[in-house]
C-alpha cells in the first residue's frame, strides 16, 4: 500500500463503498414500529398513577396556602392577588428583548407571575422586596420587560466549582440608581452559600460604564491580586460579557493594570477585552439547593436552533447541570420570520415544574438565535397561566433575584 | 399511518439505512435506529408543515438519532471503563466488519474504520456528499449547515480522513517490516 493517498483517490473509494441493505422485511419494520409505539402508549399510562401522589400532595399544599393566606393582614393579600391576577396581559404588551440600558428609561420588569398593574408602586415594591415575593418567583426563571421604573441589573456568577457561567439579574423595584452603584456593590446582591453558586471577587474593582461610548473600565487597586486558577481567568471575560453585553457594550478597559508590570493571571499584561455577545447557546438547569437556574451552554457552538433544543434533553451529571427538555420529548421545530413554532404531542403535565421549565428554557434559547418569539404547540392551551394560543415573546433575562 | 410509513420507505429507506450503517457501523443498531427513526417522524407526521422537504427532515431526524446513540455509547463507554482492556479488542477486529466490507482490499476497509475517527459532523458530511451523493445544498439542508459549512466540514473531514488513512498504513507497515 503507498503511504500518500491522493485525494481523488479517497473520494473514488468513498463512492465505491458498497451499499448496505436492510435485510428487514418492509412489513416487519412497520409492525415493529407499531409494537413499539405501543409499548410507549403502555409505558405513559402505566405511568400515570405515579402522578397521584404529587396530586395529593399538591391538594394538601394547596389547602395550608389557603389558610396561611387567610391568616395574612389583607393589604398584602390583595397586592398578591394583583400579582396573581394579571398574569395573562402581562406578556401581551412584552417588548422586544434587547432593551439596551434601561436604568433610566423607566422599564418595569416582572416575572411571569409578577403583576404589570397599574397600581404596583411603592407598595407593591415592598411586596416583591419581601422574602415572600422569592417563593413566588421560584418556579419562573426568566425576566420580562414593561414600562415603570424597576431598573435591571444584568450579572453573572459562576457554579459552585467555577466550572461555568450562570447569568443572573438583579431586579430593583425602587430603582433610580446609576448602574455604576449597583456594579459596585454587584457581590452583596447574592448569598454564595444559598444559591450554591461562586462569586468572581469584583468587590474591590469598581465600574465607570460609558455606555454612550459602549465602554466599561473596571478600575483595580494598586494592589489587587487577580485569584490563582486558571478556572477563574478562563471565566473571567465570559463574566464580563454576560455582565455587559445586554448593554451593548463593545469593550471592557482594565486600568491601571495595563500600567503596572504585573500579570493579569493567565493573561498577562493585557488593556482590555472585546466583548463576546453569546449567541446560538442552549439553556440547561443547574441545580442549586432551593432553586434551579437557568444556564447556558459556554460555547456559542450550534449551528441551528434544532441542535441547541436537542441538547437541552440530555444531563451532565458532573456539571450538575440537568436537562430543561423532558428526555423522552419529541418535538419539532419550524420557523415563521422571526417566530419559532414549536410543536410536540408529548403528554406533560402543564402546571408541572419541569413544563415550566421546558417552555421557558425554550423561550430563551431562542431568543439566544435571535427570535422574537415562539409559537408553542403542545396538547394543552395553557401552562401555568402562558397563554399557549398565543405566541409568547422571549425574555429579556433570566434567573430573576429581586434585590433591595 | 401506513400510508405514510410506506411513503417514506418506498422512498427513502434505502439510502436513510445506508446513512446509519455507515454512521454506527453496527447492523444490528442500525436496524433497531431506523425503526425509532421511523417512530419519531410518524409520532410528529401530523404537524409536518412541508416547509422542508420530507427526505430533509428524515435525515434530519436519523442524524440526531445517531447523534443521541453515540451520547449513550459515550456514557455507557466511562460506565464499563475498566471492561475496556479486556473488550477493546473486539472494537478492531476484522470479524466485526459487515460482510460487504469485509470482502474489501485492505486500504478500502482502512478507509472504513478511519472514518470513525473523524468527527460526527465531518463523517455526516463525508457519508452523505460521497457515499450517498448528496449535493452540497442537499446536505447543508439535511444537516442543517450553511453552504459554507458544509464546503469546510467536507474539506477539514477529507483532510483528516486523508492523514488518518495514511498514519494506518505506516503503522501497518512498519508492523509488517517489523
Amino acid at each position: 500500500m503507498s503511504r500518500k493517498l491522493d485525494e481523488d483517490r479517497l473520494k473514488s473509494m468513498l463512492k465505491d463503498m458498497p451499499v448496505m441493505e436492510d435485510e428487514q422485511d418492509k412489513d416487519r419494520i412497520f409492525n415493529q414500529i407499531l409494537l413499539k409505539l405501543d409499548e410507549n402508549n403502555q409505558k405513559r399510562s402505566k405511568k400515570r398513577p405515579i402522578w397521584l401522589v404529587p396530586s395529593l400532595a399538591s391538594l394538601v399544599v394547596i389547602f395550608l396556602l389557603v389558610f396561611l393566606f387567610q391568616s395574612l393582614p389583607n393589604d398584602y393579600m390583595s397586592q398578591n392577588n394583583d400579582m396573581l391576577g394579571n398574569s395573562e396581559a402581562e406578556y401581551s404588551t412584552q417588548e422586544s428583548a434587547d432593551t439596551g440600558l434601561s436604568t433610566n428609561d423607566g422599564d418595569e420588569i416582572s416575572t411571569f407571575d409578577e403583576a404589570g398593574s397599574e397600581e404596583s408602586s411603592s407598595e407593591e415594591a415592598k411586596v416583591e422586596d419581601n422574602i415572600n415575593s422569592r417563593n413566588f418567583d421560584r418556579n419562573s426563571n426568566i425576566v420580562y420587560d414593561q414600562n415603570s421604573t424597576t431598573t435591571v441589573i444584568y450579572s453573572a456568577v459562576m457554579d459552585y466549582n467555577a466550572n461555568f457561567v450562570i447569568p443572573v439579574t438583579f431586579i430593583d423595584t425602587s430603582g433610580s440608581n446609576e448602574l455604576e452603584n449597583y456594579y459596585n456593590k454587584i457581590n452583596t446582591y447574592i448569598d454564595e452559600n444559598a444559591w450554591n453558586v461562586t462569586q468572581f471577587p469584583f468587590d474591590d474593582i469598581s465600574f465607570d460604564i460609558k455606555t454612550e461610548e459602549n465602554l466599561v473600565i473596571l478600575d483595580f487597586p494598586d494592589n489587587y491580586q487577580f485569584p490563582e486558577g486558571s478556572t477563574y481567568a478562563n471565566l473571567f471575560d465570559k463574566l464580563l460579557s454576560t455582565m455587559f453585553a445586554p448593554y451593548q457594550i463593545s469593550n471592557i478597559l482594565l486600568v491601571p493594570y495595563n500600567s503596572n508590570d504585573e500579570d493579569f493571571g493567565m493573561y498577562g499584561n493585557i488593556d482590555g477585552f472585546t466583548v463576546t455577545k453569546q449567541e446560538n447557546q442552549s439553556y440547561r438547569l443547574y441545580q442549586s439547593e432551593s432553586e434551579d437556574m437557568l444556564v447556558p451552554s459556554m460555547l456559542n457552538e450550534y449551528d441551528n436552533v434544532e441542535d441547541a433544543l436537542w441538547e437541552m434533553k440530555t444531563n451532565d451529571r458532573d456539571l450538575n447541570l440537568q436537562a430543561s427538555i423532558p428526555q423522552n420529548m419529541e418535538f419539532l421545530i419550524d420557523r415563521n420570520g422571526d417566530q419559532l413554532i414549536f410543536t410536540s404531542n408529548n403528554k406533560l403535565e402543564p402546571t408541572s415544574q419541569d413544563s415550566i421549565n421546558m417552555l421557558e428554557a425554550v423561550l430563551v434559547t431562542a431568543r439566544s438565535f435571535g427570535y422574537s418569539s415562539v409559537q408553542f404547540n403542545l396538547p394543552f392551551d395553557e401552562a401555568w397561566g402562558y397563554d399557549l394560543t398565543e405566541p409568547i415573546p422571549v425574555p429579556i433575562g433570566v434567573n430573576p433575584i429581586y434585590i433591595n | 399511518m401506513r400510508t405514510a410509513f410506506e411513503e417514506l420507505y418506498d422512498n427513502y429507506h434505502k439510502d436513510l439505512f445506508q446513512f446509519l450503517i455507515y454512521m454506527v457501523k453496527d447492523k444490528q443498531q442500525a436496524e433497531d435506529l431506523v425503526q425509532e427513526v421511523y417512530i419519531k417522524v410518524l409520532h410528529s407526521y401530523d404537524t409536518f408543515k412541508g416547509e422542508s422537504s420530507p427526505k430533509t427532515w428524515l435525515f434530519s431526524v436519523a442524524r440526531h438519532v445517531a447523534i443521541d446513540f453515540f451520547r449513550k455509547q459515550k456514557r455507557k463507554r466511562v460506565l464499563d471503563f475498566f471492561d475496556w482492556g479486556e473488550k477493546g479488542h473486539l472494537i478492531s477486529d476484522d470479524n466485526n466488519l459487515p460482510e460487504e466490507i469485509a470482502i474489501l482490499n485492505d486500504e478500502m476497509k482502512l478507509v472504513y474504520t478511519c472514518l470513525d475517527k473523524c468527527s460526527i459532523d465531518q463523517k455526516s458530511v463525508i457519508i452523505l456528499r460521497y457515499i450517498q451523493s448528496f449535493t452540497i445544498q442537499e446536505t447543508a439542508d439535511t444537516l442543517g449547515f450553511s453552504v459554507s459549512k458544509v464546503k469546510t466540514t467536507q474539506h477539514r473531514g477529507m483532510k483528516a480522513l486523508k492523514s488518518l488513512v495514511e498514519d494506518a498504513t505506516r503503522k501497518e507497515d512498519v508492523g509488517y517490516e517489523s
